[in-house]
């Protein structure tokens, strides 16, 4: 069982538009993977099914053998492309919030996170920028233990420097039974750290492999591939 | 987790309400203070007593509308916001059933509509004299007269009842017009007022026969206490199952339809 994600057929309309088309996914535990592909292309329609908040048309996905639901929401941290921090809370009731939900959230990792990212825990949440919000969130993703990381567009709206950070956390911080996949478009910054690679264009899968046979069959880098692929 | 839930909606709701109640009370407190000590004699002070009590009256009242609006915000928004909103994605993110996060907002909202009634009751207490509150005796007599002790079960049940499901009517309206891709807010709307329909019907379809099982109507003493209390229990019973009818429809739709976007 080393399986931790599978999507079978999976689809998605919203309306007559397709946003996902018979997706067929396993994603093993152990590797970081890259959902790539330009806008609208189905990324955050999948992340969101895989979190229940979108039902999907048809096909199913399980993640450590169930469908998405109180089971998966115990081992999935899910980073939205969304800030969905409320306007009444401090840093660190948020914080105390993860604790009391989930089993495996360490307040001393976030912590720690907080003082590298020079964000005080004492601040409001409905005072802090755009980019900080996006940091304190990741931060409460990163702090849980979890079995999958569901990462939606985690470095868009952060500077360069924290970007560095937050990737060298991601890295550092999963163990050799969780897997992550992060989806962006951001493809050179993450490169090094990822993998595998799915490409996603109009709500289907264009090319699944690892990034060592993208620079072996292509000998070209991901960003470039990327490129070539998706040229308008 | 359903205790965890109602510990962070009650933090989240209560800085809306807590400070209101106070500022409601203290008014309350002005007037009577002001009430009391009536200068009828010396008319220059008259004239600044009088618009004392005028502007502290106004602010009163302004306080009293403020509460019956904020509690009927509250109920609407916290569901609307913090569930099908943007931080639905961390609600529904959460290891908890559906029917919990249901549950805590309308436990919450009950509470909260509660204590608007409470806290609203007390305060007019405050204003009326000590002298004429043998009136709230007598009404008190008269209710027992038609509903005898019975009446005190009957009644509150009644208002449980009526509470949670006005409650979660709103809810089911909300959640049904979140099925629409547009015009959600609208779509809610006009499902509320769908759903008022429906109750009508099903208060026509079931009390006129259950009056008619009941009562003959050729009896003299038509109205006794027990047959009173009957039908108000009667009432309230119909209000609840239509309450956990609304409920599993908000349930399944919340569980089975959610489509945040």
């Amino acid at each position: 069982m080393n399986t931790i994600l599978e999507c079978k057929n999976l689809s998605k309309s919203f309306g007559a538009t397709k946003a996902l088309d018979g997706i067929n996914l396993t994603i093993e535990r152990g590797r970081i993977v890259g959902l790539l592909g330009p806008n609208g292309s189905g990324k955050t329609t999948f992340i969101k099914i895989c979190n229940e908040l979108l039902t999907p048309t048809s096909g199913e996905v399980k993640i450590n053998g169930f469908n998405p639901g109180v089971e998966t929401k115990k081992i999935v941290s899910y980073l939205s492309e969304k800030t969905y921090l409320n306007d009444w809370m401090k840093v660190s009731q948020i914080i105390r919030f993860f604790q009391d939900f989930y089993a495996d959230f360490s307040p001393e990792k976030a912590y720690d996170m907080l003082k590298r990212l020079n964000i005080d825990p004492n601040s409001r949440l409905k005072t802090l920028s755009r980019g900080t919000k996006e940091k304190v969130q990741l931060i409460l993703v990163m702090s849980r233990d979890a079995k999958l990381y569901l990462l939606d567009e985690p470095i868009g709206g952060v500077d360069p420097a924290a970007r560095d950070y937050i990737l060298d956390t991601i890295i550092t911080n999963y163990s050799e039974d969780a897997a992550v996949i992060l989806s962006t478009h951001l493809i050179s910054d993450i490169e090094k750290v990822l993998d595998d690679i799915i490409f996603l264009k109009e709500g289907q899968v264009v090319l699944n492999k690892t990034v060592d046979e993208i620079r072996d069959e292509y000998g070209k880098s991901v960003d470039a591939l990327f490129r070539e692929v998706f040229k308008c | 987790m359903l205790a965890k839930l109602l510990k962070y909606e009650l933090k989240a709701t209560a800085r809306w309400f807590l400070p209101l109640y106070a500022a409601l009370v203290i008014f309350a407190l002005i007037n009577r203070a002001l009430i009391q000590n009536d200068p009828s004699v010396l008319a220059e002070a008259a004239n600044l007593w009088k618009i004392a009590f005028i502007l502290s009256i106004l602010v009163y009242v302004f306080l009293f509308v403020g509460i019956m609006v904020v509690t009927f915000v509250v109920v609407i928004q916290r569901f609307y916001k913090n569930l099908l909103g943007d931080e639905g994605y961390l609600m529904f993110t959460l290891p908890v059933q559906t029917w919990k996060h249901i549950a805590s907002k309308l436990l919450i909202a009950m509470l909260w509509n509660f204590s608007s009634a409470v806290v609203g009751f007390c305060s007019i207490m405050l204003l009326i004299p000590a002298r004429e509150l043998g009136e709230l005796d007598l009404m008190l007599a008269e209710f027992q007269k038609y509903l005898g002790t019975m009446g005190y079960f009957s009644i509150s049940l009644l208002a449980l009842a009526a509470l949670a499901a006005g409650i979660i009517q709103m809810y089911t309206a909300i959640a049904l017009g979140h099925l629409f891709r547009k015009h959600k807010l609208l779509a809610s709307f006009g499902m509320y007022i769908g759903l008022n329909t429906v109750n009508q019907m099903v208060y026509m379809l079931i009390i006129p026969p259950f009056l008619n099982t009941m009562i003959p109507f050729a009896e003299p003493a038509f109205f006794t206490s027990n047959r009173l209390n009957t039908l108000i229990l009667f009432f309230s019973i119909t209000l609840a199952i239509l309450a956990a009818i609304y409920y599993t429809v908000t349930n399944i739709i919340l569980k089975r339809k959610l489509n945040l976007e």
